[in-house]
């Protein structure tokens, strides 16, 4: 069909395509926010995909989070109504793992709420590919044109291409993100659990029988006054120390 | 036996309603003293291991305050309220002092501020 005159420039596509995974590969050591990482992502993959209105991204995390990006305001409403209908052809693409092609979306019938909703604006043709890393789809990546049968299956090869490398990439940021956070929280968690045991300490200090008959203390204290543990830990620290004779004998 | 449920399920259950991880909760533990590694808590939570009381305790402290939070968070502030004079509100060192009181007949060197002879 359409398929030779866009392909005839094959060899300087792989080139430029080779350019574009090695970008990708950069990403990763220069420490990017999953944020960025997805809309650099995005943008590399509308100039990839030749005949290419917008492209966008969709990130779901383990906990059902969405992150997105697209590179042009129609796909952000193709994709929004989809995510509206929770139906459309990259939620396909990402709950069944398969590539999925509208060729042209005024024929198109899998999607009947959501066609009837995008018909309004100007796309007519779009590639989907759920992005996979280790056998789970993290998301799904979508081109789409305003050209119907823009795509063919050389573009649905190209976009799995591109799909895979930047599965990985957008799987490594988000691991990285997600020991950012967790360290974060470590630190937190520590500085918490200083506290109770000091205030483990003072308690025993006090009387209590051993560690766990000073935490059982601060659990009912924090229980009955209504009052984080760490906070009843804080006033037992801070109590003890104004009683300190050291602190207000000179 | 007065629960239905082992007490690994009611963590589970917490856990979910709380909206955490494993991890999540394993962090909120670690921050409240807890000791067996984010492992040893997994595996308690689906009935593979054990876990001793005292750090089902810490577990339970982590879990109710995370279900705290979210259940303040997600209560209607009033339009009137009054404000209580600070020696009314039940204040955590005067439950303590209870506590040591009922526990030994050690005196401790804080003087409660208000009469608290009653129980």
């Amino acid at each position: 069909m359409t398929d030779s005159p866009r392909f005839s420039d094959a060899p300087q596509r792989l080139e430029e395509l080779t350019a574009v995974l090695a970008q990708m590969g950069a990403v990763v050591l220069s420490a990017e926010t999953i944020d960025s990482t997805i809309e650099l992502v995005t943008t590399l993959a509308a100039e990839t995909i030749p005949a290419t209105t917008g492209a966008g991204v969709t990130l779901v995390d383990a906990h059902g989070k969405r992150s997105m990006a697209a590179s042009d305001p129609l796909v952000e409403r193709a994709d929004a109504l989809q995510y509206q209908f929770d139906s459309g052809p990259c939620l396909t693409a990402w709950r069944d793992q398969v590539t999925v092609r509208v060729d042209d979306i005024d024929g198109e019938t899998r999607w009947p709420q959501w066609t009837a909703a995008v018909a309004e604006l100007d796309l007519r043709a779009m590639l989907s590919v759920p992005l996979v890393t280790s056998g789970a789809a993290i998301g799904a990546i979508k081109v789409y044109s305003g050209q119907p049968a823009a795509y063919n299956a050389r573009a649905e090869r190209l976009l799995e291409l591109f799909a895979r490398q930047a599965a990985i990439l957008l799987s490594n940021t988000q691991a990285l993100a997600d020991a950012r956070r967790l360290s974060a929280q470590l630190i937190e968690a520590l500085n918490n659990r200083d506290i109770i045991a000091q205030a483990q300490g003072v308690l025993i200090a006090q009387g209590a029988a051993n560690d766990q008959a000073a935490f059982a203390m601060l659990a009912t204290a924090s229980q009955r006054s209504n009052t984080k543990m760490t906070a009843v830990a804080r006033r037992v620290i801070a109590s003890a120390i104004s009683r300190n004779p050291s602190r207000s004998g000179t | 036996m007065t629960d239905t449920h082992p007490r690994h399920q009611l963590f589970e259950a917490a856990r979910k309603r709380a909206g955490w991880t494993v991890q999540q909760l394993w962090v909120g533990y670690l921050a409240v003293g807890g000791s067996r590694d984010a492992f040893d808590i997994e595996a308690y939570l689906y009935g593979l291991g054990p876990l001793s009381d005292d750090q089902q305790d810490i577990l339970a402290t982590a879990v109710n305050e995370q279900l705290d939070d979210i259940y303040r968070a997600a209560c209607v502030p009033y339009i009137a309220t009054l404000t209580l004079e600070p020696r009314w509100c039940q204040d955590p060192l005067t439950i303590l002092d209870e506590l040591f009181g009922a526990r030994s007949p050690e005196p401790t060197h804080r003087a409660p501020p208000t009469a608290e002879d009653a129980d």
